[in-house]
């Protein structure tokens, strides 16, 4: 009467992934394996959970499409993004703005034929080249932000929310500074007046810039244009870290009255080891949803600041700045509002669904029914074996 | 209810420090300001090096960092800070244009609570049946396209396809003020052609900006909802003989305390889609006119516009915090 | 010749979970008669909250009452099944005609609203006052009648600026605010104070000669038990095993588990010798024991234990038990 747990192939995916995942470990730290076999079985009961939730898998499914096209999206662009198709062909009133489906030859190319799936810019441009070009910038953009401002906040909401008194008080007092202004209200301020500063600073680091360069695929030509590019991504570090010093603050000062704590206090251990090793591990669940769904915050506040005019300007490709260039050729050039929009909205959707279905699974409700029915039917497959 | 007073009065004496706290962080944004602008505001590359030194002393530029800050908080708190593009102080020129965006704010906000209440009560409701799940695949998307992606999309709708709205300048103010925002001002001196106007003016980018926090909040009013219901005095009030209706009201205030606190992180969203929502409907408010200051690199205008949507930010969750405190009686330490 | 104001037949209560479907109580029946303090014993989990819930159709999904019935004797002369009642009328009754008393005082108040309100709500569901300011002014009378002092200032308080003994103490005044019949306490002092404890039940018995009440006490402390009640009923695992009167119980306890239960606790009423626990764990209501449940425990355990479900047996006058011993 009670079913059999059929196992399906994402579930025996999710094994070789998590099985895999504790091999490679295993090669830095002798025997890892052998003595996590209890956390793997978490995380295996984890991924099945998320298995079983198709929103979840969509939402997977996008992010891992997002992060591909952001690491190969110059490569698999058909057109670099800083080729200019209106300077080779002789139609060059036309070949601008051209509506999806146009086709142009390239006279002064080798007559190459140009397609354009999703229209032309008013450069010229190929928008799906472009779409994929600018996966780039955004994915290397929210990387920057999110690896850079959360573990900023978090670091000082385990240090305001252990240690208490004054060091609490003050750092809780900057933080609610911060938390003062609308959040996109004061990136487009900062973003407004940092690029000088920065790009000062980047030209005078040519190893800096290299760097910069390299991450984002761009020409040693966009030099120029860096300090733009980086200034919004500091506003959005300086936006974002205030949220999760509240959140990582809040869920210590709970972690802090429990009693392994107190024990670990009484057995000696160092602050920065409790905090770290033990207070943070227990936290860190609800933290990781949060950084999940903020991934589309990052990307969504990205194209607003750069649909603004903040930020890159091209010819770097930037989903909100092709909007904000094509804005003024709207409705005629619909498709220069429509698909870069459409783009940024299913990555941030993708984002949201993964982050949504990861709180389901750290509910200790469906883990456990899931847990019950796995051990159950291992059982009965013992029994009967 | 004295404990209500004392509370008040303690709450409003912390709105200072947070003043000062905003006045800190918009100095820093000032500081950074780099210091070529002073070339800008003198007139460009054509501006003597004695044009650009008086501008350097009359903004202070030259001096350290206290005395600077001095100086912006006098000009902020007196409106003595002049604009060098415009020659105006700076708040005049904002004047005109904060009702713009005070009345896109309050009308987006009330769509989001005209809209996102009843639907979070009837999926609370309703629950795990289809209006919910549509309700979360609406929070879902909400929260996932970008305002001015959604702006344009409509506006192709409403205005390109079918003329319902209109692009041009914004209805003036009713003669009669007495809120400062138009639309209400209009309503409450009879005024109702003025009211349509600005009715049809408004209600398109008031909907656009409401609808990211629409979903967000419905979703959020269930589930505080749900949560308040399976409160443990619930059993208790079920075994006194209580109908159905009234648990329903406890359980809505319980459940209020946790929505009135996202309504207030939720309104400085909506303040902060402001530029976004103006620029996509060309509605001449505070966030368009930031933008079209940085273009200028009119930095004292964009400083001084990230000071009041500090301010108005503030003074709403003063208020947010007040009515915490009404509801709830254990919050009035 | 006492009458009887509740009479429990085959009450049934399942829980569907998704570990499987749990038999909370089982066939349980017992008699209670008007006036009269009835004490429902048993260790935690052994169902007697469940129990005392079900009387009024209290179970929430996932819980459900699956079979058996429950009469109540109205003052009236007439008898009615309270499980065969619709959501409607066992609403007149709650609170009213019957009155419940929960454990945890701070569970039960709502934090949003003055004492005062919730006591006058209590009347005014049901009638007995116009309105709620109506109602709070009469809650001032009640509140001196459960012992608060300074009852015109305390009508005025919220919850969590009372202690744990006065919310409690609010609690039982808003039980007792429409004259109920029948008063069911769950475990009304577990929650307190040692201290507060007595001063508790004492309030409970002083309430239930004013206002001539029956009380059906939920409890797993014997010493409560010999001090307030007249009758008591022993659970175990969902089963009623034992039941009698107080005196019956405690001078002559004749079901295994209440002799061991007994011997566990210091008895006031007997010698006392060694205290010995009884042996094992209670047994998982998904798969309960067959037969009688308390068998793996048993001493004196033999098949027919281990077989069939021992029904309830009067061996003396008003002395119930459900074993096969006997």
């Amino acid at each position: 009467m009670q079913e059999e747990y059929k196992k399906s192939i994402l579930d025996k995916l999710a094994d070789k992934i998590v099985y895999g995942l504790g091999s490679f470990i295993s090669l830095f730290k002798k025997g890892w394996k052998e003595r996590n076999k209890s956390k793997m079985e978490e995380w295996r009961l984890m991924l099945y959970a998320l298995n079983r939730s198709p929103p979840a898998l969509i939402g997977l499914f996008f992010v891992i499409l997002f992060i591909l096209v952001g690491i190969f999206g110059p490569r698999l662009a058909h057109w670099r993004y800083n080729f200019f198709p209106m300077l080779y062909t002789k139609s060059y009133d036309k070949i601008i703005l051209a509506p999806p489906g146009s086709k142009f030859v390239l006279d002064y190319y080798n007559n190459t034929v140009i397609t354009f799936p999703l229209g032309s810019d008013h450069y010229g441009r190929d928008l799906l080249s472009l779409i994929f070009s600018g996966a780039r910038t955004s994915f290397v953009i929210s990387i920057i932000v999110i690896s850079l401002g959360v573990p900023l906040g978090i670091i000082l909401g385990l240090i305001a929310g252990y240690y208490g008194g004054k060091v609490d008080e003050l750092i809780m007092r900057i933080t609610d500074m911060f938390l003062a202004f609308p959040a996109l209200i004061l990136a487009i301020a900062l973003s407004a007046v940092l690029p000088e500063r920065i790009q000062n600073f980047i030209s005078a680091h040519e190893a800096v810039q290299k760097f910069v360069l390299w991450l984002f695929a761009l020409d040693v030509r966009e030099a120029g244009n860096l300090g733009r590019l980086l200034a919004v991504i500091l506003a959005m570090i300086i936006v974002w870290w205030p949220a999760y010093a509240r959140i990582t603050r809040g869920s210590t000062l709970t972690e802090k009255e429990k009693l392994y704590i107190e024990a670990a206090r009484a057995i000696g251990l160092p602050a920065r080891t409790i905090m770290f090793k033990h207070i943070l591990p227990n936290i860190i669940g609800p933290i990781l949803v949060y950084i999940t769904l903020d991934f589309g915050g990052v990307i969504l506040m990205e194209a607003g600041l750069s649909f603004l005019g903040l930020g890159a300007t091209p010819p770097i490709a930037d989903w909100g700045r092709i909007v904000y260039d094509g804005a003024q050729y709207f409705p005629k050039a619909w498709w220069l509002v429509f698909y870069p929009g459409l783009v940024v909205m299913l990555v941030a959707l993708g984002w949201n669904l993964l982050g949504d279905g990861l709180r389901d699974i750290l509910d200790p409700k469906t883990r456990r029914s899931i847990e019950f029915k796995v051990k159950k039917s291992k059982k009965e497959g013992e029994a009967n074996a | 209810m004295a404990d209500l007073k004392k509370f008040l009065i303690r709450r409003i004496l912390t709105f200072i420090p947070t003043i000062v706290g905003v006045t800190i962080i918009v100095f820093l944004i000032a500081y950074v300001i780099p210091a070529d602008p002073a070339k800008a505001w003198a007139g460009g590359e054509k501006a003597s090096p004695e044009a650009v030194e008086r501008i350097k002393e009359r903004y202070h530029l030259n001096e350290p960092w206290y005395d600077q800050y001095w100086f912006l908080i006098k000009g902020l708190a007196t409106n003595t800070l002049i604009d060098p593009r415009t020659s105006n102080p700076v708040f005049d020129d904002i004047r005109d244009r904060f009702p713009v965006t005070f009345q896109l704010a309050i009308i987006a906000f009330t769509f989001m609570i005209l809209i996102g209440i009843p639907l979070g009560l009837i999926s609370a409701l309703k629950r795990n049946t289809w209006i919910d799940t549509l309700v979360r695949i609406f929070a879902l998307i909400g929260v996932s396209t970008p305002v001015f992606w959604l702006g344009y999309l409509l506006l192709f709708v409403f205005f390109v396809k079918f003329r319902i709205t209109n692009l041009a300048g914004v209805p003036p103010a009713p003669s009669v003020q007495i809120t400062h925002v138009p639309i209400i001002d209009a309503l409450l001196t009879g005024k109702f052609t003025l009211f349509k106007q600005h009715l049809a003016r408004f209600w398109l980018p008031g909907f656009v900006l409401g609808f990211m926090g629409t979903g967000v909040l419905a979703r959020f009013v269930r589930n505080s909802f749900l949560e308040a219901l399976s409160g443990d005095y619930i059993q208790f009030l079920k075994a006194k003989g209580v109908p159905k209706l009234r648990m329903y009201r406890h359980a809505l205030k319980n459940a209020l305390v946790p929505i009135v606190t996202v309504l207030g992180l939720q309104f400085g969203g909506l303040l902060a889609g402001t530029p976004i929502t103006e620029t996509v409907f060309a509605l001449p408010g505070m966030g368009r006119y930031a933008i079209l200051s940085i273009q200028n690199l009119d930095f004292p205008a964009v400083v001084a516009i990230t000071f009041i949507y500090a301010i108005i930010y503030v003074t709403a969750n003063l208020v947010v915090d007040i009515l915490y405190a009404v509801i709830d009686p254990r919050v009035r330490y | 010749m006492p009458e009887p104001i509740l009479q429990v037949r085959n009450l049934t209560v399942h829980f569907y979970t998704y570990a499987g479907i749990v038999k909370a109580i089982e066939r349980v029946s017992f008699d209670v008669y008007r006036g009269e303090t009835f004490a429902l014993v048993g260790e935690t989990g052994c169902g007697k909250s469940v129990t005392s819930r079900a009387l009024t159709q209290l179970i929430e999904s996932p819980g459900r009452i699956v079979e058996g019935e429950v009469l109540y004797y109205k003052e009236d002369g007439t008898v009615v099944d309270l499980l065969k009642l619709n959501e409607e009328q066992i609403r007149e009754i709650r609170g009213n005609e019957i009155a419940y008393i929960f454990q945890d005082p701070h569970a039960s108040l709502d934090p949003l609203y003055t004492v005062g309100y919730q006591i006058g709500e209590a009347m005014e569901v049901h009638g007995k006052v116009e309105n709620i300011k109506e109602g709070i002014k009469r809650a001032i009378d009640i509140l001196k009648s459960v012992l608060i002092p300074d009852p015109e200032n305390r009508v005025k308080n919220y919850p969590h600026e009372l202690s744990g003994g006065m919310k409690q103490r609010v609690v039982i005044g808003i039980g007792i605010a429409n004259n109920p019949k029948i008063l069911i306490a769950d475990e009304p002092t577990t929650a307190l104070d040692v201290t507060v404890q007595a001063q508790i039940l004492d309030l409970i018995n002083q309430l239930k000669e004013k206002y001539k009440a029956t009380v059906i006490l939920i409890t797993h402390n014997l010493g409560v038990v010999a001090e307030t009640a007249d009758r008591v009923a022993v659970m175990y695992a969902g089963k009623i095993v034992e039941i009698g009167s107080v005196e019956q119980i405690f001078k002559n306890p004749l079901h295994p588990y209440t002799k061991g239960l007994l011997k566990a606790v210091p008895n006031p009423m007997t010698k006392i010798e060694r205290l010995e626990a009884i042996p094992g764990t209670v047994p998982n209501l998904i798969t309960p024991p067959s037969g009688c449940r308390f068998h793996p425990r048993c001493p004196f355990a033999t098949e027919v234990c281990k077989r069939k479900i021992p029904e309830l047996k009067e061996l003396e006058d008003g002395h119930f038990v459900a074993c096969h011993l006997y």
